[in-house]
């Protein structure tokens, strides 16, 4: 795992160091690079005279002490950076992780109950248009629907460009406007979350649903099922007490592939809603080639990948009665 | 004494999974736009790169999804992204296949430190979110479709290393591969003539599904800005013009649409495909006796 | 079939099974009429693939994608084409059944207690969880299973397979059922422990006066636990006749066959013998007598029409050339 860590980051920097283009350009702009002086403070000052080995050296030593380096556009250190935006990010995307799997297990279960009836297929066609359908388009269209056209709900950003955030205790617009008791200022956090949030979570209940599904099935033709309905359990104690307990095993390991979905989504999703989040800090950094950023953003989605798998397995372990050790 | 019947049913003969309902759907449609792409040049109604009307003009007859910003026919760009997008995904995956296969048949095959080198280096480029990876990558080479290409293969390749490693690992012990081992043939024959032609079936089932992704990465990458620049028709740098001209809804359409219509497809086909080598679906036999 | 002795509290007549499968209607029962009287124990038995197992399941409504039709009337209610609620509040209560691979057929995830209780509250729902948690350890506790608090705390995985199969027995029994149903109780366990679950299946039945009906292919099972057999080949009754009767003097080819194939410590023979041919698949069933392709004795007319069972002796048997040829055994 460490060496996983490791690996990570030496190939983080060796893609960040393999550029054509110039990291010099965004630093000190165009107008500068004809000026030798700039230039050469600049290197010095970030440390692109020293030869490549050395940097990999310095970087290395400065990523264990926490250090990502600076953004050369923010002019703030990396690693602050991704403190302050990380918040949204999570509160975006565990909302939309509760969304997809509340809706993913209970259309999941609908499906496998009512196997090829009409609301099987509802359910699997829902499931395939969150597949194929660009998540950002989506939100683009939703946002012109909703907000544009209708003006059921907020427009992009976590809050009204005029209203001010709730104070910080947790990061969580939603949480700290709750523990402060604002309510109003919960119902706009909420009202500006839920769109983002549905359309992340769309796409993670479509393959919740197609799992539970398939995994209740499996469940419905093994032994144990058969032996409870010949024991004259209700079909909703089969399902629900018996059934599903086995079928939600495979599902827990589903959610390591699912964050990694949802990373990806939360790229597009804060992009295309003026999120302040970690994801449109990925889009603004690699658009404006800020080297540090683009670093510390993909060595942060690395470490969280990882973190997740570890953190899958054990829940799993807890979960499947015949892993734990006794 | 009773007469015996015999069995009056006819039994039901069913078409192939692949070519049955939405899968046959899908086939059509991919058909549809790759002639589409292919023979666009010739029957364009205009040039995808000129102004040919006015500005921001909402869908109408002579122009089906109106114009964008620059005057030019929305619906044709749409059109023409499919020149971009259908071969990008097509070098990608084709590529991604074919280096994950080496890579995971050697590792699969071999063993020992070879394995475990190769797989760590899948391990860690898999322990990456393909996108951060993807945009990584695409920032430092330099925004550009060609530069987008070569990311998306590096992001891609992993996953069909480990799926052929883990075909080969279960092919390999099996019997007949043994026996072939027993009469004398060399280890490359085995691979190749035993090994490699019983691991397809679940490449091409992930292949397929994977060309729909690899076209919304593309899209995304372009969205962002890091793959085709302007004034390129691609389909995702198309929404980013439409997410600027927000009100002019019909720009982001079209390309929003024209990609989902193209990654339904693909999702369809695949699924079929996956029925087809499948057998979970048998019907209403519940035979205990 | 032999008339028992009480009046029954399950009777089946003209049982037919049939399923729809992508080959064609596999005819699985076709025609099985059979009584099963309280306090005894009727054991069918038959080949894989000789319809024993569906008849059951037939009864109980646990196949969904067969047709069934016929009559299977259990004190007085008609339970072939009974509605669903109904059926599944007999299940279990009063019709139990158990099956043969304890291994896959407890919930793996639930612990005993857990999977007893729920069993328990199906049917009786105004038992609290607190007393379905109790019953639940006495019934454990019942079925010879020592330690019975703690092995309510268990799952499956960590029980041997004839604690198993008793837990099974334990959930079958829970709402005292009038019927009890075995299928293979024992195929799946060692022989010592079959004995055990024999003898505790039996002393319930002389307990609570309960109905077993036991299905099974082992007639070394049957010969001790019986009081009725009945025969099954290919969806019908071959031969049907108390215990006894049965094996001291069977009628049906069938019949002698298996009973021939059961190894004899006085036997003369030094090759062990054997039923030539396969048996019929209800996928494709010859015209009449369905044993007529591997039977010794057959003439023409067993290929024409399928016979009904007759007396023969103390037997019943569907077979014409046996009895009329009185061929002895």
């Amino acid at each position: 795992m460490p060496l996983l860590l490791l690996g990570i980051a030496t190939i983080v920097f060796v893609v960040s160091r393999l550029t054509p283009a110039d990291p010099l350009v965004s630093i000190v702009g165009e107008r500068n690079l004809n000026n030798p002086e700039v230039v050469a403070a600049a290197k010095q000052r970030w440390g692109l005279d020293e030869s490549l080995p050395v940097q990999y050296a310095q970087y290395m030593k400065n990523l264990m002490q926490g250090d990502m380096g600076t953004s050369f556009t923010t002019r703030k250190p990396v690693f602050d950076d991704l403190v302050d935006r990380l918040p949204a990010t999570l509160e975006l995307t565990a909302t939309a992780m509760v969304i997809g799997l509340v809706f993913g297990i209970g259309l999941g279960v609908l499906a496998a109950r009512n196997r090829n009836r009409f609301i099987d297929h509802i359910a699997r066609f829902f499931a395939l248009i969150g597949s194929s359908l660009p998540a950002f388009w989506a939100g683009l269209l939703l946002l012109y629907v909703f907000y544009a056209r209708l003006g059921w709900l907020p427009g992009p950003g976590r809050l009204d460009p005029r209203a001010t955030a709730p104070d910080e205790i947790t990061g969580f617009y939603t949480v700290d406007a709750l523990l402060h008791g604002d309510f109003g200022g919960l119902r706009a956090a909420l009202a500006h979350l839920i769109l983002p949030a549905s359309v992340l979570g769309w796409g993670v209940v479509g393959i919740v649903s197609r799992l539970v599904r398939a995994s209740l099935l499996d469940e419905f033709s093994m032994e144990y099922v058969r032996v409870a309905r010949a024991m004259g359990l209700r079909e909703r104690t089969v399902v629900n007490s018996h059934a599903l307990r086995n079928a939600l095993l495979p599902t827990i390991t589903i959610v390591a592939f699912t964050f990694a979905f949802l990373l990806t989504g939360a790229v597009l999703t804060e992009t295309v809603f003026s999120w302040p989040g970690v994801g449109s800090y990925a889009v603004e950094s690699s658009r404006n080639l800020d080297f540090p950023a683009i670093i510390g953003v993909t060595i942060l989605g690395g470490f969280a990948f990882l973190m997740t798998n570890l953190v899958t397995d054990v829940i799993y372990a807890f979960a499947d009665p015949r892993i734990r050790l006794t | 004494m009773t007469a015996v019947e015999t069995t009056p049913f006819r039994s039901r003969r069913r078409s192939p999974a692949w070519l049955r309902g939405p899968a046959l759907v899908g086939v059509i449609t991919l058909v549809l736009w790759v002639l589409v792409a292919v023979t666009l040049p010739w029957w364009s109604p205009s040039d995808p790169l000129e102004q040919v009307a006015d500005r921001l003009l909402g869908p109408s007859f002579s122009h089906l999804m109106g114009t964008d910003a620059l005057g030019r026919d929305v619906f044709v760009r749409a059109l023409w992204g499919a020149r971009i997008s259908l071969p990008v995904a097509a070098i990608v995956i084709v590529s991604s296949v074919m280096i994950g296969t080496i890579v995971g048949a050697i590792a699969g095959f071999f063993g020992g430190w070879i394995d475990s080198v190769l797989m760590r280096a899948v391990d860690i480029t898999m322990a990456f979110p393909p996108i951060l990876l993807a945009m990584a990558i695409t920032a430092s080479l330099g925004p550009g479709i060609g530069n987008a290409l070569i990311a998306m293969v590096l992001v891609w390749w992993p996953i069909y290393a480990r799926l052929l490693r883990a075909q080969v690992i279960a092919v390999k012990q099996r019997e007949y591969v043994e026996s072939a081992h027993a009469i004398g043939a060399s280890r490359w024959l085995i691979l190749r003539r035993y090994i490699l032609p019983m691991s397809y079936t679940p490449v091409l089932v992930n292949a397929t599904m994977d060309f729909g992704q690899v076209v919304l990465l593309t899209a995304s990458l372009s969205f962002i800005g890091l793959g085709a620049r302007p004034p390129s028709p691609e389909w995702g740098a198309m929404i980013t013009e439409g997410a600027t001209n927000f009100y002019q809804w019909w720009i982001a359409a079209a390309a929003g649409i024209a990609i989902f219509l193209v990654v339904l497809a693909f999702n369809f086909v695949g699924d079929g495909l996956r029925d087809t080598f499948d057998v979970k679906d048998l019907g209403d036999i519940k035979d205990r006796n | 079939m032999t008339l028992p002795a009480a009046a029954p509290i399950l009777t089946v007549r003209d049982l037919r099974v049939t399923f729809n499968t992508p080959a064609g209607a596999a005819r699985a029962v076709r025609g099985v009429d059979l009584d099963v009287v309280s306090g005894e124990t009727l054991a069918v038995v038959g080949e894989s693939g000789s319809g024993k197992s569906v008849t059951m399941l037939a009864i109980l409504g646990l196949l969904p994608g067969a047709r069934v039709s016929g009559s299977a009337v259990f004190a007085g209610t008609e339970l072939v084409g009974l509605d669903p609620a109904r059926m599944r509040a007999i299940r279990g209560a009063r019709v139990s059944m158990i099956f043969q691979d304890p291994m896959t057929s407890l919930n793996p995830v639930l612990t005993i207690g857990r999977q007893l209780s729920l069993v328990l509250r199906a049917h009786q729902p105004a038992l609290s969880k607190q007393a379905a948690a109790a019953r639940a350890i006495e019934l454990v506790d019942r079925v010879t299973i020592s330690q019975a608090e703690r092995r309510c705390n268990s799952y499956p995985h960590e029980l041997s397979g004839g604690m198993r199969q008793r837990v099974m027995i334990a959930m079958a029994i829970a709402n005292n059922p009038e019927v009890l149903i075995a299928d293979e109780p024992t195929t799946a366990l060692d022989v010592t422990v079959q004995a055990q679950i024999m003898e505790l299946l039996d002393e319930l039945r002389r307990e609570s006066g309960l109905a077993l009906v036991l299905i099974t292919h082992d007639l070394g099972v049957v010969a001790g636990a019986a009081d009725r057999v009945a025969v099954m080949y290919a969806g019908r009754i071959a031969e049907t006749a108390a215990v006894r009767p049965l094996f001291a003097a069977p009628a049906h080819p069938y019949t002698r066959g298996l009973l021939d194939c059961l190894p004899r410590l006085d036997s003369r023979h030094d090759i062990q013998a054997s039923i030539p041919g396969v048996p019929a698949s209800p996928l494709s069933l010859p015209a009449g007598c369905p044993f007529a392709p591997r039977c010794r004795h057959a003439i023409d007319t067993c290929r024409v029409a399928e016979p009904e069972l007759t007396p023969h002796g103390e037997t019943m048997a569907a077979c014409d050339v046996v009895i009329a040829a009185g061929v002895p055994a």
